[in-house]
C-alpha cells in the first residue's frame, strides 16, 4: 500500500551472506514478503489458540465460536479438495481447526454447557 | 422480463458454484464468524479468550489484504472480514478493558 514491504524485501535480498535457495524463497511470489505466505498461517494461529484454550475451563469456552470454527474447518476441508490448485497443506490446516472446535465443544457436552453461553 | 429474471436465477442455482456446491457455501460460512461477534455483543468479558480474540483480529486483518490481492478480487470477502475484524476486536477491547478494572480493583483494594 505505501511500498514499505517491496523496499524491505530489496533491502533484505541485497545482503551478501544470504544462500541462493534463501534469496529464491524471498523473491518468490508466495515468499515472507508477500500475504500469501502469512494467510495460512493466520488460521493455524485459530487451531493453536483452540489448543491453549482447552486448558481453560468450559465455562470460558464460547459454544457458538466454536461451532462456527468447526462448521468452517468442515466446509473449507472439502472446499479446499474441489478448487484448483489443491493446496493439500490448506487441507490439514483447515481440518485442525475443525478437530480442536468440535474437541471444545465435546468439552462443554461433557459436562452439560453445550447450550450455556 | 419476470421470466428472464426467473431463468436466470434458476441458472445461478444449477451453476457450478451456485447454491447448491460447496464454492457457494463455504465463503458464506465465512459471514458466521461476524455474525457470531454480534451475537456476543453483552458477553461478560471474563467469559471472552483473549489470545482466541487476538488470533481472528490477525486472521481477519491479514485476510482483509489477501481478498485484494487474489486474482479476481473480492470486495465482499473483503467486507465480511472488515466487519469480522472490527467486531471480535471489540470483543478483545472488552475483555481488556475488564482485566484492566480488575487489576485496579486490586490495587485500590485497602490492606488490612
Amino acid at each position: 500500500m505505501f511500498g514499505i514491504v517491496p523496499k524491505l524485501q530489496q533491502y533484505v535480498c541485497a545482503w551478501n551472506f544470504w544462500p541462493a535457495f534463501m534469496k529464491r524463497f524471498f523473491m518468490s511470489e508466495k515468499g515472507p514478503f508477500t500475504i500469501f505466505f502469512w494467510t495460512p498461517l493466520a488460521k493455524w494461529g485459530i487451531s493453536i489458540a483452540n489448543i491453549g484454550d482447552m486448558r481453560k475451563p468450559v465455562e470460558q469456552v464460547n459454544t457458538l465460536q466454536q461451532c462456527v470454527i468447526a462448521w468452517t474447518g468442515l466446509l473449507f476441508t472439502r472446499w479446499c479438495f474441489i478448487i484448483t490448485p489443491r493446496v493439500y497443506s490448506l487441507v490439514i490446516c483447515n481440518f485442525c481447526m475443525a478437530q480442536t472446535g468440535l474437541y471444545q465443544l465435546y468439552r462443554k457436552h461433557q459436562q452439560g454447557k453445550l447450550f450455556t453461553r | 422480463m419476470a421470466s428472464k429474471v426467473s431463468g436466470m436465477f434458476w441458472t445461478w442455482v444449477h451453476s457450478s458454484t451456485g447454491p447448491k456446491t460447496t464454492h457457494f457455501w463455504a465463503p458464506v460460512c465465512n459471514w458466521f464468524f461476524p455474525i457470531q461477534a454480534l451475537y456476543d455483543w453483552n458477553r461478560d468479558p471474563a467469559k471472552i479468550s483473549k489470545e482466541m480474540q487476538c488470533v481472528l483480529v490477525c486472521y481477519s486483518s491479514l485476510f482483509m489484504r489477501w481478498a485484494l490481492r487474489i486474482s479476481p478480487q473480492s470486495y465482499i470477502l473483503f467486507c465480511m472480514h472488515l466487519f469480522n475484524a472490527t467486531l471480535q476486536g471489540r470483543l478483545l477491547i472488552r475483555r481488556l478493558t475488564w482485566e484492566s478494572s480488575q487489576q485496579k480493583a486490586i490495587e485500590d483494594k485497602p490492606t488490612n
